[in-house]
């Protein structure tokens, strides 16, 4: 049978047109209804990193205060008070400033002269059995007393805070409340205007008091960590956009999921959880397994590497601020950190804590130094895994594709939140609090 | 392929699955190279990433005698990431019937384990390892 060739061609035409609408209209209809990517495995691990799973703030048993609202309105009233400091002008907010998840976007934090180490975020923090880069303290209160005698940070000295809550009547009156009379250090002869034990003068006029006033001044300058560190433990992330998502995937929520995660940070969170391993580190709800690892940081220029970990217990272990010392609430020692942490393995050389990456995109420059400037050289730099400086880099090279890495970015960028905390904690008291 | 051929096979599944269970529910068999059958009780049931906890290990003779008087020590670590516990667990107590409560346990990722448990009796020591998935 013959057909004429126009009746062929409008045949053809009309089958073409026919099968491209009903492809546009099924690309579509899958465009809108995305079948969840998902493996049941991936959902296991999206799940476990979703913020509904990190319990209420512990409390820690080695500060019996830890929970108490007096002894956090005193820790929030002297965490940004620049009094304790030796010009008068360095707080705790200045490095940890509120505004910036409290952080300070600077390479290393700046008080008295610079900090050796940059401005760690304290958000999440009192879920952590370990505090700096090396996890030297092993408490957020016994953390919080360094840093007011660091000569470059706050300067101060124990000596002269017992002198400051003696002076100030509010400070004393609160203070006598919650861990009873303040020692009266009124003879200049037994009780220095400064002193510590640091080197230089002030060392010198440390040893000059006798033991049992030194512990005097020690229980004084103790109960101002422990109040801080209450005030600290209040500090807790918000949920996120990520975290949205993880509630609509529960609720196999596909529209809500299309919403709130775009296809680059799907894809992401797909390399998070898979190929970047990034998981095997950031895990949890903080996005962080608070351990020690070797990832090949480069040491800031002038600095000599830094050998985190294996020096950090050491420090741990010897500080008598520790969960095991005397000043520690904790009747039963049951420090099982402390106790059981692995100390001398060739493995800790070099290893520094894993930071949460909950609003790290407002958090920069990042590593323990500010070594790297942007997320984007953050993830460019696992990807290559350099050779270790010292020690032995734990991660392998990732060969992630330029647009990988880009989703990866575009992922960590959905963990941005304000914090769950009551936003009167956030600012500076006011005068009658 | 042969009938024998299909029951081996299956016998095989069907022990891996068993395997797999008893993992999962937080006990383990060692490794058939060890001269001791050991298994093992969380206190965390399942095992979660990031929370220090013990372990009472039973160890046994092959023929089911509970083992009195042993020295139990645990090291370990993950083969594919080179690196081991992150903490240095001890044995705190021999509890008997060849019970041993170990403490200080804590695992910092997911993935595959190997829990290398030295048994010491007097001047006989052996290794059994104790495969973990979390």
């Amino acid at each position: 049978m013959h057909y004429p060739s126009r009746i062929v061609k409008k045949i053809a035409l009309g089958l073409f047109l026919g099968i491209s609408l009903i492809s546009l209209s099924l690309w579509v209809y899958a465009g809108n209804k995305t079948p969840n990517p998902w493996t049941a495995d991936e959902i296991r691990l999206i799940e476990s990193l979703h913020i509904e799973n990190l319990p209420k703030a512990p409390a820690n048993p080695s500060n019996s205060v830890s929970k108490n609202l007096l002894a956090e309105k005193l820790g929030h009233r002297l965490f940004f008070d620049p009094q304790f400091s030796k010009n008068g002008q360095i707080s705790c907010a200045t490095c940890h400033q509120p505004n910036n998840f409290f952080t300070d976007k600077q390479t290393k934090g700046s008080g008295i002269g610079s900090s050796s180490h940059n401005t760690r975020s304290i958000v999440g923090s009192a879920y952590s059995p370990w505090l700096y880069s090396d996890g030297r303290k092993d408490s957020l209160w016994s953390q919080a007393l360094s840093p007011l005698e660091d000569p470059n940070e706050h300067g101060s000295n124990r000596m002269q805070i017992a002198r400051l809550l003696n002076n100030d009547e509010n400070y004393r009156r609160v203070y006598q409340s919650l861990f009873g009379p303040l020692p009266d250090i009124s003879d200049l002869q037994r009780f220095p205007k400064n002193a510590a034990p640091i080197p230089g003068e002030l060392g010198l006029a440390w040893r000059a008091m006798s033991v049992q006033d030194q512990k005097l001044i020690n229980e004084v300058f103790v109960n101002i960590g422990k109040a801080i560190g209450a005030y600290e433990r209040l500090l807790i992330p918000g949920p996120s956009r990520f975290d949205a998502y993880v509630n609509a995937l529960k609720k196999n929520d596909l529209k809500s999921q299309s919403i709130l995660l775009n296809d680059s940070e799907i894809r992401g969170l797909r390399i998070f959880i898979n190929k970047g391993n990034c998981i095997n580190c950031h895990n949890g709800p903080l996005f962080t397994n608070d351990e020690f690892h070797n990832t090949g940081v480069i040491s800031s220029p002038r600095d000599l590497p830094d050998k985190g970990r294996i020096d950090g217990i050491r420090k741990a272990k010897k500080d008598i601020f520790n969960c095991m010392g005397i000043y520690s609430d904790d009747q039963r020692k049951e420090c099982d950190e402390l106790e059981y942490a692995r100390i001398d393995q060739p493995e800790l050389l070099g290893a520094i804590r894993t930071p949460s990456l909950r609003n790290i995109e407002s958090t920069g420059p990042y590593m323990h130094s500010g070594q790297i400037k942007t997320l984007t050289a953050v993830i460019e730099h696992y990807n290559q895994a350099p050779l270790s400086m010292i020690g032995h880099n734990e991660s392998e090279p990732l060969r992630m594709s330029r647009f990988e890495r880009r989703d990866l970015v575009a992922f960590l960028k959905t963990l941005e939140a304000p914090l769950s905390t009551n936003f009167l904690w956030l600012e500076p008291p006011s005068e009658n609090q | 392929m042969e009938f024998s051929k299909i029951v081996k096979l299956q016998i095989t599944i069907i022990f891996l699955f068993i395997a797999e269970l008893t993992y999962s529910q937080g006990q383990s068999l060692a490794s058939s190279s060890c001269d001791y059958a050991i298994s093992f009780i969380s206190e965390l049931d399942p095992i979660e990433i990031n929370r220090m906890h013990s372990w009472v290990i039973n160890v046994k003779t092959k023929a089911g005698i509970p083992v009195e008087g042993a020295t139990i020590r645990l090291e370990g670590g993950m083969p594919e990431h080179d690196h081991g516990l992150p903490t240095n667990p001890r044995m705190t107590a021999e509890l008997g019937s060849g019970n041993y409560r170990i403490e200080g346990i804590r695992f910092h990722m997911g993935g595959t384990w190997e829990i290398k448990t030295t048994i010491t009796i007097k001047e006989n020591r052996d290794i059994c390892t104790i495969p973990l998935e979390l």
